[in-house]
């Protein structure tokens, strides 16, 4: 159903009609932002590419198929930007996951171990970015889409335009790194 | 299927990406084997605490910001407040800064005088065009009788 409604405000923003396009960015906007959030892990560039997001998928809506749904392609247009933003930022990262772990041992027991508080995800929301920024970009990627967006294998494949092998092989090595790295924390 | 290949597919059951028959195999095995149970689990837990961190929400400023910035947006970008606060002072000092230029000697002529100097047909601003004349000739028709 929300599909289809896309599908009408696609056709209507195509002809023109700008409210209609508003009206997608409304729908979209939040799941857009809290992907590029997981990607870029800064709210305030967080909210710089959702806007570059937004507007290239503007720019991009003739050559939307609907082969996918709306939200699948928006999710490949922003994982692409965040990529790229991403590489491009490569050489600056200095800290490595072994790193943190050392250094961070104290809360990541906090944050994982049997007495944390489900009810402060807070406390540990900068931890985990930093976390996930540790990760190859590409397997990140794909983690994220899976964890907070709720992406099917076979859809986390549409938006990172691979093979849905190559999907469950990304998150199979993401999820190992953490696993291998984060156990001693996650004890009961 | 040995127990090698059964917990590769661990992940599979978690993200709930398995076909019927062997979720029915990998849930017998998980009922029998403690180390793919606690692995599962473990993981369970990891995920729990990395992405616990709420969905952000939706926000109208974004949505205004995102449209402001699509082509073809009728108004221009706002003037920020500041720029419009400093423009009148910026201006008026650029002006001071322009006359006293005109008169690096300080011969003691007034703004005042130099607009009144434009008699009937207004004030004069050669001073401030590019074909300025020199101070002393600027004086001279300052002073020059009517």
């Amino acid at each position: 159903m929300e599909d289809r409604e896309d599908l009408e405000l696609v056709r209507q923003a195509r002809s023109g009609l700008r409210e209609a396009y508003e009206a997608l960015v409304r729908r979209h906007h939040a799941r857009v932002l809290q992907l590029c959030l997981c990607l870029l892990s800064d709210r305030s560039r967080a909210e710089d590419a959702a806007q570059e997001v937004f507007l290239k998928a503007y720019r991009s809506l003739e050559g939307f198929e609907g082969a996918c749904s709306l939200s699948t392609w928006l999710h490949r247009v922003a994982t692409n930007h965040c990529l790229d933003v991403l590489r491009k930022e490569a050489r600056r990262r200095t800290e490595s996951l072994d790193e943190l772990v050392e250094r961070e041992g104290e809360r990541l027991q906090r944050a994982l171990g049997s007495s944390s508080d489900p009810s402060r995800p807070l406390e540990a929301a900068d931890l985990a970015s930093r976390i996930l920024s540790c990760l190859p970009e590409e397997q990140r990627a794909a983690l994220v889409l899976r964890e907070t967006q709720g992406l099917s294998y076979r859809e986390i494949a549409q938006a990172l335009e691979c093979s849905v092998d190559s999907v469950k092989a990304r998150l199979r090595r993401a999820r190992a790194i953490l696993q291998e790295k984060l156990r001693h924390f996650s004890g009961p | 299927m040995r127990h090698e290949e059964l917990r590769e597919r661990l992940y599979d059951l978690y993200d709930r990406e398995l076909p019927v028959p062997e979720l029915r195999e990998l849930e017998a095995h998980l009922g029998a084997c403690a180390e793919c149970r606690a692995s599962l689990e473990e993981w369970r837990r990891i995920a729990g605490a990395l992405f616990a961190a709420p969905a952000p929400a939706p926000s109208e400023a974004l949505v205004q910001r995102i449209m402001r910035g699509l082509p073809g947006h009728e108004e221009s970008a706002p003037t920020p407040a500041w720029t419009l606060r400093w423009l009148a002072p910026a201006f008026s000092l650029a002006l001071a800064g322009l006359a006293i230029l005109a008169w690096p000697d300080g011969n003691g002529v007034s703004a005042e005088t130099l607009i009144l100097a434009g008699g009937e047909e207004g004030p004069s601003l050669a001073a401030f065009s590019p074909q300025a004349p020199k101070p002393d000739d600027l004086l001279g028709l300052i002073l020059e009788e009517p």
